[in-house]
């Protein structure tokens, strides 16, 4: 299982749902390094921060996630969306990448992982 | 529409003119024939004319020649008297004047020319030579009866002419035995005849002098005639001047006897005068019948044009729909025209009445419905708006027509190319109906929605000639349709993120309660708590809920239990996602004091105060949850879903959470922040 030992840096608002994307991570062997609840504490934590994998939400408690996927993919960070809004709401410049529609199930989780994260 | 040629009028003749034409080719046949007549009449009065002076001419010569039988028989019988051949002159110059009577006297000459016998004077006193040596020396050379020229005689010393035999004694002429006549008796036999008034009858001797006429015989006797009447030929009417030098029809003849000529003319004056006076009768019927027939075609003409000039003029003002009035006419037909004139009036009239009502009540809905109206004219590139779609359109008078590109000024530049393509396909393709939505820029700069329903008229072939359609604003329906279609979008990830919640919920339970029946209970207990905060946020539109409804509202079922709970504090609201976090957190710590803390006995007592303190950014809420008379409290062995769910909430609220164990009950603060409600 290749998946272990990933540094995964969440942003999620949702509490119960933050707590259960970590949960669901260990649970796979990852490592949630850090997570966020704002857009601008995620922009904070990134700046020193060391991770594999980033875990995004769209609409973090009423701010759009944009600027962070923005950062990270100009990093050139892999990453991916959790959204319960469909592709259209996606930031305009990173419609293509993966989406992992809520409620998700840990196999979707990890399927999504692996095809952000480089084999 | 193209305005109909006003030559028309113009065009073609007045009635009048055709009924003066009609007279015309009816009266001018009868006018030719009156005037044919006239001059047959005219010809043959003429023709009559020539006939009657050949038949006067003829009794004149035969009357002429019966008296000179008679004297030249008067002759012959004194020509055998014995008295005469026994030479006795005194008793036969007796016998021959009591036979011959005053008018006429005998002349006995001579051969050699001596006069023996003259009974115009007394016996022995005749002239010693013949008067008429003519006679005597014709009848030296033809013994025939000899009628004298005119000559003046010796003893009467008038002109006279004689007529004359030869006496004949063996073969050798004796005597001359003349009658000697006055020219009164050829005058009186001219004028025995009674030729009509203006004729003239005249006789003229062998050398041409005038002998006898029926008139002027005093002024003519022994004049010469002019030459060119003597040259005429006999038996022959021509037109030449008379001896008085005027136009005359003359006719001459000579007698058996002499070389006499007769002549019987009248005046060419009087057939010129008939010839004339037809012409004028001929003119003047002309001018009456041509002026009278000219005059009644005008006046029937003005008859027929008149009303018609009126049903004229009233069809016109029919078509202008101006009001008018037409008289009754004596012409069944135009009476027909003016009737079906006022049928029209009364048609259109209703019609027009009908369709005013019509067009009221149309525009009134469409006022209603605030459609505009508007119709292109594909011919002549022209599109008409109705004022309510200049309403729509913002925009005023002068852009009532526009061309079909000009037409797309109001339209959105961004939805301009898509509208033209679209117009241009409705013209081509065979379908007549058509629907467009499409944005519109108002004159005022307001971008409006509008939909442009319409149906297409075509010819026969297929061409598009019109096209009619409504326009109506649907601004408020598209902005409806966007505020839904976002409202579905909110609606759907709310569902999705609750559905997150209800799937973390239900995990995380199963963590601590991984016995059916407890993860049952719980997961239901937690779902329910859910649901009412969902409640709760439903009230208001999802926009947040008051503190004290989410604290009520998570405590509500212990309450009803009878328990003790005191809640209370400043009012202030919570926005939509920290009401559901917040209440899942109270139904922990309620769950919690149920199981282990104040609400798990009888006399346990809880109170659930805040104070809302407003801050330049935001509202503070510091929210005290204070337990007491429960059972001794002791810390959590092991993190339980509770303290996880409170902590992680914490974070998410923005909140600072402080737990007490302490052993009288126990202490929670839970200070976050909350938005000032807008203005």
């Amino acid at each position: 299982m290749h998946l272990a030992g990933t540094r995964v840096f969440i942003v999620e608002d949702e509490a119960l749902i933050l707590d259960t994307l970590q949960d669901m991570l260990e649970a796979l062997g990852c490592h949630v390094v850090a997570s966020a609840v704002r857009v601008d504490e995620a922009l904070t934590k990134l700046v020193s921060l060391d991770f594999d994998v980033a875990v995004l939400d769209v609409n973090v408690a009423g701010t759009r996630i944009d600027p962070v996927a923005d950062l990270l993919a100009g990093r050139g960070m892999p990453f991916l969306f959790a959204s319960g809004y469909g592709r259209g709401s996606l930031p305009m410049a990173h419609r293509e990448r993966v989406l992992l529609t809520k409620p998700y199930r840990t196999a979707d989780l990890r399927a999504a992982l692996h095809s952000v994260l480089p084999q | 529409m193209a305005k109909p040629a006003a030559d028309t009028a113009r065009k073609g003749h007045s009635a009048a003119v055709y009924l003066i034409a009609f007279a015309v080719a009816v009266t001018l046949p009868l006018l030719l024939l009156v005037g044919a007549l006239l001059y047959r009449s005219v010809t043959l009065e003429n023709e009559q004319n020539k006939q009657r002076i050949g038949q006067v001419l003829q009794a004149l010569v035969a009357d002429l020649d019966r008296d000179m039988d008679r004297r030249i028989a008067v002759l012959e019988t004194l020509s055998t008297s014995p008295l005469l051949v026994a030479e006795d002159w005194p008793a036969f110059y007796a016998q021959a004047k009591q036979g011959l009577g005053s008018r006429a006297y005998l002349v006995l000459v001579a051969a050699d020319g001596r006069q023996v016998i003259n009974t115009y004077v007394p016996y022995g006193e005749a002239p010693k030579m013949t008067g008429d040596p003519a006679s005597l020396q014709k009848m030296k050379q033809d013994p025939r009866p000899v009628i004298s020229d005119l000559f003046t005689s010796l003893v009467v010393r008038k002109p006279v002419y004689n007529i004359s035999i030869p006496v004949m004694r063996g073969n050798e002429l004796r005597y001359v035995m003349s009658l000697g006549l006055l020219p009164e008796d050829l005058r009186d036999l001219l004028q025995g005849q009674s030729l009509p008034p203006n004729w003239t009858a005249a006789i003229w001797d062998g050398n041409g002098v005038t002998m006898a006429r029926t008139h002027d015989q005093e002024r003519l006797l022994g004049t010469a005639v002019p030459k060119h009447l003597t040259e005429l030929k006999p038996q022959t009417v021509v037109r030449t001047t008379n001896i008085d030098g005027q136009e005359a029809l003359i006719a001459v003849a000579r007698g058996h006897w002499s070389n006499w000529t007769v002549d019987v003319s009248f005046p060419a004056t009087l057939v010129d005068r008939q010839l004339n006076d037809s012409l004028l009768f001929w003119g003047a019927t002309i001018l009456l019948v041509g002026g009278s027939v000219v005059g009644l075609a005008l006046l029937f003409g003005r008859t027929l044009t008149r009303p018609l000039a009126a049903a004229t003029a009233a069809a016109g003002a029919l078509g202008r729909g101006e009001p008018f009035a037409i008289r009754d006419s004596p012409i069944r037909e135009i009476n027909a025209v003016n009737d079906a004139l006022r049928r029209a009036r009364h048609d259109l009239d209703e019609g027009s009445a009908a369709l005013r009502d019509n067009e009221e009540r149309l525009r009134t809905a469409a006022e209603a419905a605030q459609f505009g109206a508007h119709e292109y004219d594909v011919v002549r590139d022209r599109t008409h708006r109705s004022p309510q779609f200049l309403k729509i359109l913002g925009a005023d008078d002068a852009d009532a027509t526009a061309t079909f590109e000009a037409g797309l000024d109001f339209v959105h530049p961004d939805d301009r190319d898509m509208t033209r393509r679209a117009k241009q396909r409705i013209l081509q393709r065979p379908e007549d109906r058509y629907q467009l939505e499409y944005r519109i820029c108002r004159r005022d700069g307001q971008i409006r929605w509008v939909m442009d329903r319409g149906q297409v008229i075509r010819d026969k072939a297929g061409a598009a000639l019109r096209v009619i359609g409504v326009v109506l604003d649907i601004t408020d329906i598209k902005e409806a349709e966007q505020r839904q279609r976002l409202l579905f979008d909110e609606l759907n990830h709310r569902v999705k993120n609750t559905l997150a919640i209800v799937q973390a919920l239900a995990l995380q339970t199963l963590q601590t309660r991984p016995k059916p029946d407890e993860f049952a209970d719980a997961f239901s207990d937690r779902l329910g708590s859910l649901a009412r905060a969902h409640s709760l946020l439903t009230e208001d539109s999802w926009r947040g809920a008051s503190l004290q409804d989410i604290v009520a509202t998570a405590l509500s079922a212990f309450k009803d239990e009878g328990r003790s709970i005191d809640i209370g504090g400043d009012a202030v609201m919570v926005p939509a996602g920290a009401t559901v976090t917040l209440s899942l957190m109270l139904h922990e710590l309620a769950t919690n004091a149920a199981k282990y803390g104040a609400l798990s006995v009888a006399e346990g007592r809880l109170a659930v105060r805040w104070t809302a303190v407003p801050s330049a950014a935001n509202i503070m809420v510091d929210l005290h949850w204070e337990e007491d008379g429960g059972p001794p409290v002791s810390p959590p062995t092991r993190k339980s879903f509770g303290s996880r769910l409170l902590a992680s909430s914490a974070r998410q609220l923005g909140a600072e959470l402080d737990l007490d164990f302490a052993a009288s009950g126990l202490r929670c603060r839970l200070r976050f922040p909350v938005p000032r409600p807008g203005p």
